[in-house]
């Protein structure tokens, strides 16, 4: 597991990707991890930190090569995949249940590291801005707030699942703002992952 | 109250602060189209998040 988590680095660091393959690279090393060290949410908040401040520097350092992987949303997006996907495989999975335990984090960290993607754009450093990554960042605020225990302790349990719901519209919204603003080679891939993604969806709500 | 009328008042807060925020900024022409909007959706997403959070905290 370590070695095909070294080749995943690998892939991503020389940069041959096009972006949708850097995603998929790195959902695969985030499941892997999950996979081996199902209790990395006990230490959540160290996390976060490194996050905010990996997020920081990208701020800082918005030159440097690999400020992309964080600028153009890459991580981001891939802990945001890794929540989708565990809703879609089956439950029975020791891979689904380990995903499940970690996921409220990896929503968390997801907004941390898209956080500066939504900064660029908003503030007109790198492009135009797009209706449905806006859409899909203020839906996250709330989601991500209520998403810490010392939140979610105050809310009626019943209120909060139904309030998770709204993370369906942001996968959507997020879909769509990916497959308006990546270029052809990145549109097939994006567009293949979300038709898997509905499928398996489907597939799993009508076998309930 | 319901989740739902919690998120329609968090909403209205939202789409009003928004609304009279960034037409303010422009009737004045303190700043220009796209920063009134700018200016406008944070303060507003800022102000209905922790609205919806207060009316989701808060004990009946």
């Amino acid at each position: 597991m370590i070695s095909i988590i070294m080749v995943l680095v690998l892939l991503v660091a020389i940069g041959i990707l096009p972006n949708s393959l850097n995603i998929i690279a790195i959902s695969g090393i985030i499941v892997i991890l999950a996979y081996k060290f199902k209790n990395m949410f006990k230490r959540a908040y160290i996390y976060y930190v490194v996050a905010l401040l990996l997020s920081t520097a990208a701020l800082i350092f918005y030159e440097n090569d690999y400020s992309d992987l964080i600028f153009d949303g890459l991580i981001g997006y891939s802990f945001l995949f890794v929540v989708m996907i565990s809703g879609v495989l089956p439950d029975k999975w020791v891979l689904t249940r380990n995903l499940k335990r970690n996921r409220g984090m990896f929503s968390i960290l997801s907004f941390i590291f898209i956080t500066p993607h939504a900064a660029n754009h908003a503030f007109g450093l790198a492009g135009e801005i797009n209706i449905f990554g806006v859409i899909a960042y203020i839906l996250m605020v709330p989601l991500t707030i209520i998403s810490f225990q010392v939140i979610r302790r105050e809310i009626n349990n019943k209120d909060w699942i139904m309030i998770q719901k709204a993370a369906y519209v942001i996968y959507l919204s997020l879909f769509i703002h990916l497959l308006v603003v990546a270029d052809w080679e990145n549109k097939v891939i994006y567009a293949v992952l979300f038709t898997l993604y509905l499928n398996n969806k489907f597939i799993k709500e009508l076998k309930k | 109250m319901k989740l739902l009328e919690k998120v329609v008042y968090s909403t209205i807060l939202f789409l009003a602060v928004y609304t009279l925020l960034s037409i303010t900024l422009r009737v004045f022409a303190w700043t220009s189209i796209y920063v009134s909007h700018l200016i406008g959706g944070v303060v507003s997403t800022i102000i209905g998040v922790l609205f919806f959070l207060y009316l989701l905290i808060k004990k009946q």
